[in-house]
């Protein structure tokens, strides 16, 4: 997987993701395809084109990656245990956003946790001006939460389960 | 004798792949030299796979 090869002095980021309500995730390949593919997902605000995708207005980019797991070995009376790295799943992103009943995004989020057989390619996007740096993957939303608690703004909660090796960078 | 697959046939699986393209990529029986050979067109998913394709059959240095 090619990293991206461009470095970005400051960038504000921003989620976006497949508009259809029953999508064709990318394959692998195209995950780290900027032109004709990942540019399509990520709205002109971030340089791309938008014409397949909507924004995700989120309280903040949550950390993505890759979770850590380890096996424990120790043995009795040594000082030292042993931890190794064993498979780990991709990070789950779990999401902030105010709850709007009529956005368009978090009306297919909502439809896709109720699903939870629905891969959508997802696109975070780091822009700087003209240049652009895209973490494009493919997910399943395990959850989605309306907080209308009367003390504050309706918010809602969902987390964003992503497949694991379906990811891509790529940038313009 | 490992029969060899074409390149274009090694590109074609990685591409439509939803899987690890790495572990993919680093299975399919191809020519060394001729991954050496090949080209594609920047920022396409067919040069992602061939990078892949180059990454894991270097070419091999003839005496």
């Amino acid at each position: 997987m090619a990293a991206p090869n461009r470095i970005l002095p400051g960038f504000s980021a921003s989620m976006w993701m497949q508009s259809g309500a029953t999508p064709t995730a990318f394959t692998t390949a195209n995950l780290a395809v900027w032109t004709a593919q990942v540019a399509t997902i990520v709205g002109t605000s971030a340089n791309g084109t938008g014409a397949a995708g909507v924004p995700l207005a989120i309280e903040a980019v949550p950390a993505f990656g890759q979770d850590d797991a380890v096996a424990s070995f120790s043995i009795a009376g040594t000082r030292q245990s042993d931890k190794i790295p064993v498979q780990s799943a991709p990070t789950s992103l779990t999401i902030t956003a105010a709850w709007n009943p009529s956005d368009a995004g978090l009306l297919l989020i909502r439809g896709d946790a109720i699903s939870g057989v629905i891969d959508r390619t997802f696109v975070i996007a780091a822009v700087d001006g003209a240049s652009t740096i895209a973490y494009a993957f493919n997910g399943r939303v395990g959850q989605f939460q309306i907080d209308s608690a009367p003390g504050a703004e309706a918010k809602c909660t969902f987390t964003v389960h992503p497949r694991g090796n379906q990811y891509g960078w790529s940038n313009t | 004798m490992v029969k060899h697959m074409t390149i274009d046939d090694a590109i074609k699986v990685i591409v439509a792949s939803y899987g690890d393209i790495e572990f993919v990529a680093r299975t399919l029986p191809v020519d060394a030299d001729e991954v050496a050979k090949a080209t594609a067109e920047p920022d396409t998913a067919e040069a992602v796979a061939l990078a892949l394709l180059k990454k894991y059959n270097p070419p091999t240095i003839k005496e």
